[in-house]
């Protein structure tokens, strides 16, 4: 039972990153342009892809 | 290296991928650093090295994609209240973990968990509730505690006293070890009363604020010309009358003002809803805001922010948030004497249920909460201003500017409309034929100049300087220092035996008439035909002379005139029928309607009538069209109905949700659900108003 006394705490201290990564996206504005940033990940140009020559 | 960044609105991109084509193609400009664009707000940032490109470059360069580029000032935050999102998220974080230990201590007790593994369930519940209860709460604290130090209450006290009585029972609770707390249905209360608030501040921020979006439109970068020919950007609020500034293709106006340059075209869209280029030839005023559309042109800077045209017509609409309608105030005194019904209703259901049914405290306090919450008429309030403030944008929009909620509100049940004949019904034109010796012409327009009445502004042409010192008397006409006079027939003294409506006296008494060719105002037709449709009395007054009163009235097709009347007699008028119980729309322009106009239940005036009118009038139309009174009246009904709904909606809510509360069947996390609900059903009804075209 005394497992809890530990375990409890630490599930708490988990769940405070993920708030403090919430929080994070908002400070950073990460939610101010939902329209550009969906279209951005399909955009974006990749560095051109080399393709090596197969070895003989 | 100096480098400069500057803010484009890109008013015409489509998608985010334009979006996404002008960033590439400017980062691959020499000197360009950052090109950063927003596709949701249609912007983007842009720094650049100022030994590589200009201002100017960067803007072509966009243009040269295909894109109209406008240069705006980064507004500064606007305030909007509170940050609700870092709220929510706490509470969300906080109601997920007090859940977890609620489940374990309710499905504990039914099992083997000893006392003191519940008490340090208890304790961490209660570690993590009170900060949540009081940061992410603090949006219900703040206002309630403020209304309260005023010795008022607000929506946010019934809530605000839900939070803080559930918490502190519920300490009480575990400091004395007891088994039930309530840390639970506090923070989902919050939880879901939060959830309410963001969709509602989303919904209302779509809605827009008109004031704001029109003050939007004067931020921006101004070109000054100095005398030695260079030219200084500024920004527009640092414009000064007199100033000359150079406004190129595309640009907005920064400041009202007279064209310098010889023939340029405007878009004048977002200050008369009319989306045709207006022609403006040298000497004309143009207003700030309007888009040149081929430039550049020089200006003379003639009104600077507020006394601009579209800076009035922002503090017009600023006036309207201000002003309330007869709805709303209703609606508000509602609210306040209901909130003390809220809290003895609260008190209500946990004095009957622990005394009268001997429910346990949690119980009882378990219901009140629940009742305190269910009974916020949050909706009732909402119920007007989710639709006025939509309904007053539409119109600005279409080129028609609501002055007050009120008359939005009164304009769906006029019963009579008088309408002013000359300069609002028509426009009068100096017949060409008029035989009038040069010498007698010059004189009348000298007079002419010095009056804004209708006639006169037709007759005057701007060729001859106005006479100082002329006394204009309301509805008869202006008299010189000299003793000439320019007016109606009795105002001159002489019988009116012509078809003339103006007359010209001169100081030894020689009577002139002068005559006009009055043509129909634009949309008068089809103004006429919309309210013959409804078969609601449209009369004709005017202060000219019968027999001209008659010949327009039969040619547009008005059944009902009254000619030579003063601004007393429109007055008798409009009081006769409005003593009959019908409620009147006066539409007139001139200093001789201004009576007429603040008597009527609801006026109509125009932005290029006379300022006194405009101000005495409830609905000032930007652009001379009398079809968008039939639209504005079309809009108000429409959005009456919307209102009307929203109350029965958020009537029968109360009626319904208050007895399920005080008979215990909603959980106190249910009814912020439902009372959430009930806001955003109001706002999403608000918001199905549509434009007016």
């Amino acid at each position: 039972m005394n497992a809890i006394i530990f375990l409890i705490p630490i599930s708490l201290m988990l769940a405070g990153v993920a708030l403090i990564a919430f929080l994070w996206t908002l400070r950073t504005r990460q939610y101010g342009d939902p329209e550009g940033d969906s279209h951005r990940i399909l955009m974006a140009e990749d560095a051109p892809l080399t393709i090596k020559p197969a070895p003989k | 290296m100096s480098t400069a960044s500057e803010t484009f609105a890109l008013p015409d991109v489509r998608c985010a991928g334009c979006v996404l084509k002008i960033e590439r193609s400017l980062a691959g400009l020499p000197g360009v650093e950052l090109a950063r664009g927003n596709a949701t707000q249609k912007r983007m940032r842009v720094v650049w090295d100022e030994a590589a490109q200009s201002l100017d470059s960067v803007r072509e360069a966009i243009l040269g994609l295909g894109y109209q580029a406008e240069q705006i000032a980064v507004e500064a935050s606007v305030d909007t209240g509170p940050a609700l999102l870092p709220r929510l998220g706490v509470a969300a974080v906080g109601m997920m973990n007090i859940m977890a230990f609620s489940m374990s201590v309710w499905f504990g007790a039914a099992t083997d968990m000893g006392p003191s593994t519940m008490q340090y369930m208890h304790w961490l519940s209660a570690a993590i509730a009170v900060p949540v209860a009081l940061y992410s709460g603090s949006i219900f604290h703040g206002p309630a505690l403020r209304a309260l130090s005023h010795g008022h209450m607000t929506m946010d006290t019934p809530i605000s006293l839900a939070i803080l009585v559930t918490l502190a029972a519920s300490l009480v609770e575990t400091f004395r070890g007891a088994e039930h707390v309530y840390f639970d249905a506090v923070i989902a209360l919050i939880f879901f009363l939060l959830i309410g608030r963001v969709l509602e501040r989303l919904m209302h921020e779509k809605s827009g604020d008109a004031a704001a979006n029109l003050r939007g439109l004067m931020d921006v970068r101004a070109t000054r010309l100095e005398h030695d020919g260079t030219q200084t950007k500024l920004a527009a609020s640092e414009l000064i009358v007199g100033d000359t500034v150079l406004v190129k293709t595309g640009e907005r106006l920064p400041a009202d003002g007279t064209l310098l340059s010889d023939l340029v075209h405007v878009d004048e869209s977002v200050l008369t809803g009319e989306t045709k280029p207006r022609a403006a030839a040298k000497g004309a005023g143009l207003a700030a805001g309007a888009i040149v559309l081929d430039g550049p042109v020089e200006v003379r800077v003639t009104h600077v922010g507020e006394a601009s045209e579209i800076g009035q017509l922002a503090q017009m609409a600023e006036e309207v948030t201000a002003h309330k309608g007869r709805l709303q105030r209703m609606s508000d005194q509602f609210a306040r004497g209901y909130i003390p019904l809220v809290l003895g209703g609260g008190s209500l259901g946990f004095l009957m249920w622990f005394f009268a049914f001997g429910a346990s405290f949690g119980d009882s306090l378990m219901i009140a909460v629940a009742v305190l919450i269910v009974t916020c008429p949050c909706a009732a309030g909402l119920a007007t201003p989710a639709v006025t403030s939509r309904a007053m944008n539409l119109a600005l929009k279409a080129g028609i500017v609501v002055k007050s909620g009120a008359a939005l509100e009164q304009l769906g049940d006029i019963d009579q409309v008088f309408i002013d004949k000359t300069g609002t019904a028509s426009l009068p034109q100096l017949a060409p034929a008029a035989s009038l010796s040069t010498g007698v012409i010059g004189a009348a327009r000298a007079l002419a100049a010095a009056s804004a009445h209708p006639l006169a502004r037709a007759l005057d042409d701007g060729s001859v300087a106005a006479v100082t010192d002329a006394k204009e008397v309301a509805g008869q006409g202006i008299e010189g220092p000299d003793g000439a006079r320019l007016g109606s027939a009795a105002f001159v003294g002489t019988p009116n035996d012509t078809s003339a409506s103006l007359f010209y006296r001169a100081h030894d008494g020689a009577v002139t008439p002068i005559t006009f060719e009055e043509h129909a105002r634009l949309g008068l037709s089809e103004f006429l035909s919309s309210e013959n449709d409804v078969a609601r009395p449209v009369t004709l007054l005017s202060g000219d002379s019968a027999t001209a009163v008659e010949r327009f009235a039969k040619s547009a097709g008005i059944a009902d005139w009254l000619g030579r009347q003063t601004p007393a007699d429109k007055l008798n008028i409009l009081k006769a029928a409005q003593a009959e119980g019908d409620r009147v729309m006066m539409i007139g322009d001139g200093i001789n309607d201004t009576v007429a106009l603040s008597a009527a239940d609801v006026s109509v005036s125009f932005a290029e009538a006379t300022q006194i009118a405009q101000t005495s009038a409830d609905i000032v139309l930007t652009q001379p069209d009398l079809r968008r009174v039939s639209l504005a009246m079309a809009l108000s009904r429409r959005a009456r109905r919307l209102i009307h709904q929203n109350l029965t909606f958020s009537t029968v809510y109360n009626v319904l949700t208050v007895p399920l509360a005080l008979a215990g069947l909603l959980s106190p996390a249910l009814a912020a659900l439902l009372m959430s609900a009930s806001s955003i059903v109001v706002m999403a009804n608000g918001y199905r108003l549509r434009g007016v075209k």
